[in-house]
């Protein structure tokens, strides 16, 4: 009984002053009987004669059995008392831990690689393109206004190329065949063949070259005279340099430059590869081109129908002036 | 060369572009001549003529000197990469 309202005393956290006075007397009554617990029953009797004996065994009863109605309702929560941390929570801990933190790596990832294809798209885009005029293997003239409405892949090159063309066209094909195969795209792009070399190729040429190689159906033979070649190889940053023999009855190789560019429905540039690339990759590079640029879309109807009111803001407020014409929305 | 010959094919100012048919020829005896040159080095002259007329004969004159060219090309690539990977190996070694 003494060890039990000790231990209760010390759980209590704080020794109530009645429980240390009670202790001490109990000590000498418990010393004195012997290990025998006072029957509670017969306290009051004995202690009838001394009120002051019967109120110190009363309270510390009572504190006694408080204290075990204390230490029983907290031994309940003495699960959960023991302290917060557990080896399973820890655990719990740990895996969520590294879930978030896999979780916001992969998500800062995704933004940066969203940002730089932002910045790569908006930024610097380099100043590919531009006017030209030449002729397509019906005799039908092209310009720089053909391209908008369409997605175009152009690729320059003369028909008396050895390997590097021939496999170049090769490649065209096959990378617009993907495209057209694309379920959502579908066949949008038209394929671009521009020759470098005005003093043999004419249109007439062109359309035997390509009757004679098995390039893709939709592909377009664009020819003009030496001015207009040069013309738009300016456009669009490409060399091109014939090695020009003695006797025009010889045949001669035309040094250019071996790159395709990627031109979006604005007539724009969107992007560009070399020699190195293969169909495949090329391919999945248009195709995100191309996806990007329908993603983009709500941004451009914006910016179109802000000029739209800018335009009209000042065809108002200048009633002479010529209203000007809305940008092509595609 | 100020005479065309006949045989040979043409790719002068007015004449048509080899067709697909013509390249391949073109590249079989392209193959066939520099495979025999690979093997006989020093005397290509005298083991592969036969294969060099027929390499001349299915090919544009521009497009022969421009295989020689190639192959030396490639051949020299070759050499410095090889050259490249043992010094490569050499370096790990010590």
């Amino acid at each position: 009984m003494l060890s039990r309202l000790a231990l209760s005393a010390v759980r209590l956290g704080r020794p109530s002053p009645l429980a240390v006075s009670s202790t001490s007397s109990l000590a000498r009554r418990c010393f004195a009987s012997s290990n025998e617990a006072p029957p509670k029953k017969s306290e009051p009797s004995e202690a009838t004669s001394s009120s002051n004996k019967l109120s110190f065994e009363e309270e510390a009863a009572r504190q006694i059995r408080n204290a075990e109605l204390i230490r029983d309702t907290r031994g309940k929560n003495e699960e959960f008392n023991k302290g917060p941390v557990t080896w399973v929570s820890l655990g719990l801990l740990a895996v969520a831990g590294a879930g978030l933190v896999m979780y916001f790596q992969s998500e800062r990832a995704n933004h940066r690689a969203n940002l730089e294809a932002k910045r790569n798209r908006g930024l610097g885009v380099p100043k590919i393109g531009g006017p030209f005029t030449l002729v397509d293997t019906n005799g039908k003239r092209w310009t720089e206004e053909d391209l908008k409405g369409r997605w175009t892949l152009i690729y320059f090159g003369f028909t008396f190329c050895p390997d590097v063309c021939p496999d170049e066209l090769d490649k065209m094909t096959e990378i617009v065949n993907t495209i057209d195969n694309t379920p959502d795209i579908g066949p949008v792009v038209t394929p671009l063949f521009i020759s470098v070399d005005p003093m043999r190729d004419n249109a007439k040429i062109m359309g035997e070259y390509l009757a004679a190689n098995a390039f893709h159906p939709r592909i377009v033979g664009l020819t003009g005279t030496t001015e207009e070649v040069h013309q738009v190889a300016r456009a669009y940053r490409v060399y091109f340099s014939a090695g020009m023999p003695e006797n025009p009855a010889d045949d001669y190789l035309v040094d250019h430059t071996i790159i395709q560019y990627f031109m979006n429905p604005e007539g724009k540039f969107a992007t560009y590869y070399g020699q190195t690339t293969t169909a495949q990759d090329a391919a999945k590079r248009l195709i995100q081109s191309i996806r990007e640029y329908r993603a983009d879309a709500p941004e451009r109807e914006r910016a179109s129908l802000m000029a739209e009111l800018d335009a009209a803001k000042a065809a108002a407020s200048n009633p002479t002036a010529q209203g000007a014409t809305p940008p092509p929305r595609q | 060369m100020t005479e065309s010959d006949p045989d040979r094919p043409h790719g002068g100012v007015g004449d048509s572009p080899p067709a697909a048919a013509d390249r391949k020829k073109c590249y079989a005896a392209r193959d066939a001549y520099y495979e025999c040159a690979a093997k006989n080095i020093g005397n290509e002259a005298s083991a592969c003529s036969e294969l060099r007329r027929a390499l001349e004969g299915s090919c544009l004159p521009s497009w022969v000197r421009y295989f020689d060219r190639k192959v030396l090309y490639e051949d020299y690539k070759r050499r410095l990469a090889e050259e490249e990977r043992a010094r490569n190996q050499e370096q790990q070694r010590r």
